[in-house]
């Protein structure tokens, strides 16, 4: 169970990021965080890996609180929540395989890794994560030569190394065609599922909640407006959400 | 409203005074600067500094560049000294050179006498001679001239200050032309040596120079360096630990290279030794469970692990001593064995050398590296566990002994430079307040909060690589010449030392500009410091830093063709000679070199440097 109470966090600027909010997801559950853009859905994901540090409010993932491992514990913590992106954040210039192997750094030995040795059972994994995600025929590839579709790919292939127990997704199909948005969210949920992982998926278009979530947050203004199960989200919880102006497209 | 048009038209005025009295202050400004820089017309325009220039200028315009084979034709006229007879010309002939002289005789010195010479080589030039009579070793020159197109000259000349005699005084009328190239003059030679000499001179700068930068570069950058922050007693340890392993480090490699050095000149048992050494430490690291398996606890099997490395890498350093102690003999050996080729043994007992001389430093700053990181670890995860109480006491008592670590460091820096009366005033004293007042302070530090060390460090090496950078390698090569000697070592080091600091600023604010998005990906895997920089930085300064060398190369060779002007060699010294002796048909051979050579590698490094960005 992942749950987050009372998360605030406020920039250095004084912008007001997020407020006062308050979930929880059962463990193996798919949860799409909804909102408009600046809503704060990427600070909330960033602040259960701490990649920006909260101002105040606790989370906790079972007994160990998120909110507050420093140091080496931090390392380990964060080596059990992978972490896919909008614009998928490979090293262009390096091969497919070393960008999914990089997932295994919050594993392996510091000394050994920094000059590119990693152990045989390693190189095994990164070859079966990318075959799960579809793209075993790449492995040697420099990463700007895929498609955007392939480097989704890789950055979930990459995530997956780090046996995850949570996968934080941020926007992962926001740069991707329809089409391949599906496709790439049916991989997602599948091997999410398969593997057990918590899911906390941004999104912008409403059928891919509906199709992927199995419950919804909602963020406005950095407040928690809604949450339920997606089918709950009609008209008027929509206008809500995005406000009075907004129209229904998917 | 009102008040508002008012103010506009006051502002209006004042816009108008404001232009003014700028005018008035940059015309001040400019006049000023004429005065200090004193530019005047009266003497580009005195005719005689005219000439000097025309006739520099002259010289340059022919560079020395070849030998040549020349060709000279004689002959004889001969003069009266006294005049004896009545005072007429005289005409010799041969072949069909015609000299004429008018008169034939001189009475005193001062006599002008006039040579007129018809059917000579056309455009020619040549030279008259006296000979002493009977003696054909006295000579002197009287006049030089030149043929016109039809051959013709006409010259005047007075008699040198001579004895005059009573038989003719022979005049010698000398042509000379040169006919073909025989080869390179001294000039080109001495310039084909000392470019090559240039160029390598910025070669060494730069490589050695981009070696050191690469991790200054990191150090500098402010978005590494930026979130790098520990607890005040983490940072503490890490001073301490890094103190403490750089000084029994950089011992302990001292005592290694003595006892290798007690085997000096017996090569075959130093042979043996090496390799029973490097079979040793190859079973170290190879024989037994694997070194770097999954596993990373910090229990007993990696204590285990950590004691074998430690093992291997102090004997593979035991083994370095050895090797450079062999180095050195081979390399002299080779030398007297090699002939031309005597400078690839020098070359391999100089490395040899510079491991001996350097080792203990090296090895001590990278022990002390990882005493440093470990010392950190130590440190943070101390404050982060214990008790608060406790955690307090810790901290204050390491902010002391840092502090006055640091202190004591600092004035026994001041003290090697100035050489203080009473050394204790300058580090044992100070180094006990510091350390006083560190403690104070560090009861009203929160032991928790983290001291951004990062930001520190960055702007404390960001201060001094500017600081470096602004002073120009010419200036550098005169402290470097006190101390290596004038040549091109100094050089080399002045050149490597500015390479450092404005590579360094270049660098870091290549990896400022990297994407971020990779760099936030491997952070979130858990990945450390150390990984994320080696797996998320470096693929992207690759290209950036490649194109960077090459140019800083191209200013190196730019560099080393002045260097020598401060006694830095290359082709700088001896254009610098050149000038000074007024050779100045040499200096432009020199000069027509320094064109070609930067020209050139100007246009490689800016089309390799466009492929590769």
């Amino acid at each position: 169970m992942l749950r987050v109470q009372n998360l605030t966090k406020v920039y250095e600027d004084g912008t007001q990021a997020l407020t006062d909010v308050s979930f929880e997801v059962p463990r193996g559950q798919f949860l799409a965080v909804v909102g408009l853009s600046g809503s704060g859905k990427s600070t909330m994901l960033r602040c259960i890996n701490r990649l920006i540090e909260p101002t105040s409010g606790e989370i906790w993932w079972g007994d160990t609180r998120l909110s507050h491992v420093t140091g080496e514990e931090l390392r380990r913590a964060r080596r059990k929540i992978g972490m896919i992106f909008q614009h998928f954040n490979l090293v262009d210039r390096s091969s497919v395989l070393t960008n999914v192997l990089s997932g295994r750094l919050g594993y392996v030995n510091p000394l050994a890794s920094v000059f590119n040795v990693f152990p045989r059972a390693d190189i095994k994994r990164a070859h079966t994560n990318l075959s799960r995600v579809g793209i075993g025929d790449k492995t040697n590839s420099r990463a700007d030569e895929l498609s955007g579709g392939q480097k989704q790919r890789v950055g979930i292939a990459r995530a997956l190394m780090q046996e995850p127990e949570i996968m934080l997704a941020d926007e992962p199909v926001a740069s991707l065609d329809p089409v391949l948005a599906h496709s790439i969210m049916n991989r997602l949920k599948q091997i999410t599922q398969e593997d057990g992982i918590t899911v906390l998926c941004s999104l912008h278009f409403l059928d891919l909640v509906q199709q992927y979530g199995d419950s919804v947050i909602a963020l406005n203004n950095g407040r928690l407006v809604f949450q339920g199960k997606p089918n709950e989200i009609d008209d008027a919880r929509f206008k809500e959400i995005y406000g009075k102006d907004a129209e229904r497209i998917g | 409203m009102r008040r508002g048009r008012k103010s506009e038209e006051l502002s209006s005025g004042l816009k108008a005074l404001r232009t003014i009295v700028t005018i008035l202050v940059l015309v001040v400004v400019f006049a000023y600067a004429t005065e200090a820089t004193k530019i005047n017309l009266e003497e580009p325009l005195e005719p005689q500094r005219q000439a000097t220039a025309l006739r520099a200028l002259r010289a340059l315009a022919r560079p020395d560049l070849f030998t040549y084979n020349e060709e000279i034709r004689q002959m004889d006229i001969t003069i009266r000294m006294p005049c004896t007879a009545e005072v007429k010309g005289s005409q010799v002939s041969l072949g069909e050179r015609v000299v004429t002289l008018s008169p034939n005789c001189a009475s005193t010195t001062q006599d002008v006498l006039t040579i007129t010479g018809t059917g000579f080589r056309p455009r020619t030039s040549g030279l008259l001679r006296w000979y002493a009579p009977g003696d054909v070793a006295t000579t002197r020159a009287l006049s030089s001239f030149r043929t016109d197109t039809e051959g013709n000259f006409e010259t005047t000349f007075s008699m040198p200050d001579i004895r005059p005699t009573d038989e003719p005084q022979r005049i010698e009328v000398e042509e000379k032309w040169q006919t073909s190239i025989s080869g390179l003059s001294d000039a080109s030679h001495t310039t084909l040596e000392k470019i090559v000499e240039t160029v390598l001179l910025a070669l060494l700068a730069t490589t050695v120079g981009t070696i050191f930068s690469i991790p200054v570069s990191f150090l500098a950058a402010r978005n590494l360096m930026e979130p790098v922050g520990s607890p005040l007693a983490a940072v503490m340890t890490s001073i301490l630990f890094l103190v403490i392993g750089y000084i029994t480090s950089h011992w302990l490699m001292l005592q290694v290279l003595k006892a290798g050095a007690a085997l000096s000149g017996q090569t075959l048992l130093i042979v043996v030794i090496l390799l029973v050494v490097l079979a040793l430490s190859y079973a170290l690291l190879k024989l037994g469970p694997p070194l770097f398996d999954e596993d990373d606890s910090r229990g007993s099997s990696y204590a285990l692990s950590m004691v074998r490395l430690a093992a291997a890498v102090a004997l593979i350093l035991f083994a370095l001593g050895l090797f450079a102690d062999l180095g050195i003999s081979l390399g002299d050996s080779l030398a007297s064995q090699l002939g031309s080729w005597a400078f690839l043994g020098n070359f391999i007992s100089l490395v040899a050398e510079f491991i001996l001389v350097l080792s203990p430093a090296v090895v001590g700053f990278g022990v002390g590296l990882v005493a440093m990181s470990y010392g950190s670890w130590l440190g943070q995860e101390a404050i982060l566990r214990l008790p608060d109480p406790i955690a307090r006491i810790i901290n204050i008592s390491l902010a002391g002994v840092g502090t006055a670590v640091i202190v004591y460091g600092l004035g026994s820096a001041l003290n090697w430079l100035y050489v203080f009366d009473i050394p204790a005033l300058w580090t044992t004293y100070p180094a006990l307040i510091g350390g006083a007042l560190g403690a104070v302070a560090a009861i009203f530090w929160n032991p928790r909060r983290p001291v951004p060390i990062g930001l520190i460090s960055y702007t404390i090496i960001r201060f001094v690589l500017n600081l470096i950078r602004s002073i120009e390698p010419l200036v550098y090569v005169i402290i470097f010449a006190v101390w290596v000697g004038i040549g091109p070592f100094a050089g080399v080091l002045a050149l490597t030392l500015h390479t450092v600091a404005s590579l360094g600023k270049l660098f870091s604010e290549q990896v400022e500009n990297i994407a971020e998005g990779p760099l936030e990906a491997i952070t979130a895997t858990g990945a450390n410091r150390i990984q994320t920089i080696v797996f998320a930085v470096i693929p992207q300064i690759v290209p950036p830093y490649i194109a960077f060398t090459l140019y800083r190369w191209d200013i190196n060779v730019r560099m080393s063709t002045i260097i020598g002007f401060g006694g830095g060699g290359g082709i700088g010294f001896v254009l610098a000679q050149a000038i000074n002796l007024l050779q100045y048909r040499q200096a432009s051979v020199m000069m027509i070199a320094i064109a070609i050579v930067v020209g050139s590698l100007d246009y490689v490094s800016s089309k390799v440097r466009s492929r590769i960005l």
